[in-house]
């Protein structure tokens, strides 16, 4: 016979057979039944924490069965007024809060719940992983909240530690893959440690931090030595703040530049938040020696980005570039090898770059170990390759974390 | 006085009880309540009503914003609605469990409650009824009790024929249900049992009035029906439930539910009524199923409408509630 039940026909007025029974119910899958015990221990009364873990775990068996806010909600906060200052009760009403979409109310909570105190363990798994939870939930609202920068600032952050679940990482990586439309990025970028970098140039100290994906903003710094009032052209800008090559270009170093974007919204964004330029052109039919030569900024730039989607399509814009009349000192160009099923355009690009008169610095650029997708090129009668011969590392993949940042 | 934990009495003298649960897959883990018993060629078969709702009752000091008895519906979906489930119990487990397709005679529902509630288990004339009350016919929600005949087809479980029971009386009842089927008298049901009045379903006809009672036992409360009414030696026997339902301070509502085994002659002829009793201590349990197993009697009965069991006692024991 079930023990759990027999254990509580024989004492069903306490509050721990009530428990078990309940636990039993809910690994069974039986949500209404464990329901009904759950609410039994609250009944007895003779044990306030366990009431409390109970009351959750009924609003829990409501959550399982889908559909039934309002009386899921009234379980959580029946728990939280019998302890206020514990975290539990709060991650789950930011979690309903969340599923409705009260952003608010979800954001309150969190912040309730990270200030809670850890009064007691729980005897059974409610799903709680912990004040990171709650910062993930809260960085989730904060984008709804119109408070993005702050979102992104914080979840990146959360990405990167260690103690996170797996689980939760994907939803981190689910969300900023929804919010940026781009399922690319497959680590964070490195905020905040440009102060940490293997090869330092001038100026480096005024970089609050680095914007681009992969250390390519610091990567065309270091080349030009930290220039200030640079000349930048970027084909396939997309967002203009976040993983944007030449934001701090801009922001901290005074350079001028022009843009291209072929996505509506995020060109009206660019030209929303950005300073400098940018144009809502398809990138492979651009008559880039007529928009270059109407800008008067003469015929040396001192960085050329090339990011389009598919590799195909960066490789023809990549023939478009007049570079028989203008050079380049920095050019990124992503050709998204890991991901390139004809595997043609890493080499075609190499090929034709090196014939315009370009050197490979750092090859197959990967933000991890296994996604080798831009190649980073210098023209040498441009930079300082005095300086740049000692950094060069052409390998089947280059992790950028590894070559910008002390490690 | 009443008689609390039959379960745990009957456990202590030998019985055994059996949670009742299906496959949450199928049922999303909602309530699983008042399951119904009959023994079939030796084997023990039992109907399962699942319904799409959880049933909130308390007593305490965490009501739902309702009040202390609250049914728990998907936010959108304000039916009550029921789906029967039969099954094979084998030692303390279900040995097969499935759904009993009612789609070939199922028609657009009217009103909230859906489908057929409650369902008593019965084999009369070599065919397997469930015998329940459907209130889903009308848009007022008129209750009458059906007979649904039901066969293995393919292995699967169908609804065949489907017969609504006219009231010998009173056409205009708003809800008949309860009615207990008897199991050695075909499409005899006990109507009413203080004082006794059986009926007589004739299928596709109507229904007759076979026995009325001139004499009723003391009692406060109403009888109400619950199981089959079974035969064992001279006597038949049945478990019945009361209710007590208020409203609170707040004008919300509540209630009690209680049982009591009750015991005929051959002519129906109430003889004694058991104290009234629980099972699991809970306020809400209900019985629909009583059957005599070899030494043992076998009852089955939910609890808040949330969990079902079958609980195996001696016959001993069940005597002993009867007369304590």
């Amino acid at each position: 016979m079930n023990k759990q039940l027999l254990s509580y026909i024989n004492d069903p007025f306490n509050s721990d057979t009530a428990f078990n029974l309940a636990e039993w119910y809910y690994r069974e899958g039986q949500t209404a039944a464990a329901l009904n015990f759950y609410l039994r221990v609250s009944e007895i009364e003779d044990n306030k924490e366990l009431t409390y873990e109970s009351l959750l775990k009924a609003g829990l068996c409501l959550k399982q069965q889908g559909n039934r806010l309002y009386s899921t909600k009234s379980f959580y906060l029946h728990a939280v007024s019998l302890y206020p200052e514990k975290a539990e009760g709060h991650f789950l009403l930011a979690e309903i809060y969340k599923d409705n979409k009260e952003w608010q109310e979800c954001y309150t909570h969190t912040q309730i719940g990270i200030a809670c105190k850890d009064l007691f363990r729980l005897r059974s798994n409610i799903g709680y992983p912990g004040v990171w939870g709650l910062e993930i939930i809260a960085g989730i609202a904060l984008w709804n909240m119109s408070r993005h920068e702050e979102c992104i600032e914080n979840l990146l952050e959360l990405y990167k530690r260690k103690e996170i679940s797996s689980d939760w990482k994907k939803i981190i990586k689910d969300f900023i893959t929804y919010i940026w439309g781009t399922d690319k990025w497959t680590e964070p970028t490195y905020y905040n440690k440009a102060k940490e970098l293997k090869y330092t140039f001038d100026n480096w100290e005024i970089i609050p931090k680095n914007q681009s994906q992969a250390f390519q903003d610091i990567f065309v710094l270091l080349a030009n030595n930290g220039k200030m009032q640079g000349k930048y052209v970027e084909i396939g800008s997309h967002d203009p703040q976040i993983h944007s090559n030449t934001y701090i270009l801009e922001k901290y170093f005074d350079w001028k530049g022009i843009s291209f974007e072929i996505d509506y919204n995020m060109w009206q964004k660019f030209n929303g938040l950005r300073e400098n330029k940018c144009y809502l052109q398809d990138a492979t039919k651009c008559n880039y020696d007529l928009i270059l030569s109407r800008l008067g900024w003469g015929y040396d730039f001192d960085y050329l980005q090339l990011d389009c989607e598919p590799p195909e399509n960066t490789f023809k814009a990549l023939l478009e570039i007049p570079f028989e009349k203008y050079r380049f000192a920095v050019i990124t160009y992503e050709h998204d090898y890991y991901c390139d099923e004809s595997k043609l355009y890493r080499d075609r690009s190499r090929r034709y770059l090196k014939a315009m008169g370009y050197e490979l610095i750092v090859g197959n650029v990967s933000v991890d170990d296994n996604s080798p997708f831009e190649d980073w090129w210098v023209h040498p009668e441009l930079v300082d390759m005095n300086r740049l011969n000692g950094m060069k590392s052409i390998t089947d993949l280059q992790n950028a974390e590894n070559y910008i940042i002390k490690q | 006085m009443a008689i609390h934990n039959v379960v745990k009495s009957a456990i202590e003298n030998g019985g055994r009880i059996i949670p009742l649960i299906v496959n949450p897959e199928l049922t999303n883990g909602t309530g699983l309540l008042n399951p119904s018993v009959l023994i079939s060629e030796g084997r023990i078969i039992v109907n399962i009503r699942h319904v799409q709702y959880t049933l909130y009752h308390t007593n305490g000091k965490y009501n739902s914003r309702y009040g202390p008895l609250a049914y728990f519906n998907p936010d959108n979906d304000c039916t009550l609605t029921t789906k029967n489930y039969l099954a094979e119990v084998e030692g303390d487990k279900l040995r097969w469990c499935n759904w009993v397709d009612t789609s070939k005679l199922d028609v657009d529902p009217l009103w909230e409650f859906v489908g057929l509630e409650d369902a008593r288990l019965v084999e009369w004339d070599n065919k397997i009824y469930l015998c329940g009350v459907r209130r889903d016919t009308t848009t007022s929600g008129v209750g009458r009790m059906e007979l649904s005949e039901i066969k293995v087809i393919d292995n699967t479980i169908k609804e065949i024929s489907r017969f609504r029971i006219p009231t010998p009386f009173n056409k205009d009842s708003y809800c008949e249900k309860n009615w207990m089927p008897i199991l050695d008298k075909p499409y005899h049901f006990m109507k009413w049992c203080n004082p006794v009045e059986v009926v007589k379903a004739n299928i596709g006809g109507d229904t007759e009035q076979v026995f009325l009672a001139d004499r009723t036992i003391p009692a406060i409360k109403d009888f109400r029906g619950g199981s089959q009414v079974i035969r064992m030696g001279d006597m038949y026997y049945c478990i019945v439930h009361e209710t007590n339902l208020w409203f609170n301070k707040t004008g919300q509502k509540d209630g009690v539910y209680r049982h009591r085994i009750l015991q005929f002659d051959l002519d129906f002829n109430l003889v004694k009524a058991s104290d009234e009793f629980d099972f699991m201590t809970s306020l809400i349990e209900f019985c629909c199923g009583l059957a005599e197993y070899g030494d043992e009697m076998i009852i089955t009965f939910g609890v808040a409408d949330n969990s079902a069991y079958l609980l195996r006692m001696s016959k001993e024991q069940f005597f002993k509630i009867l007369y304590e």
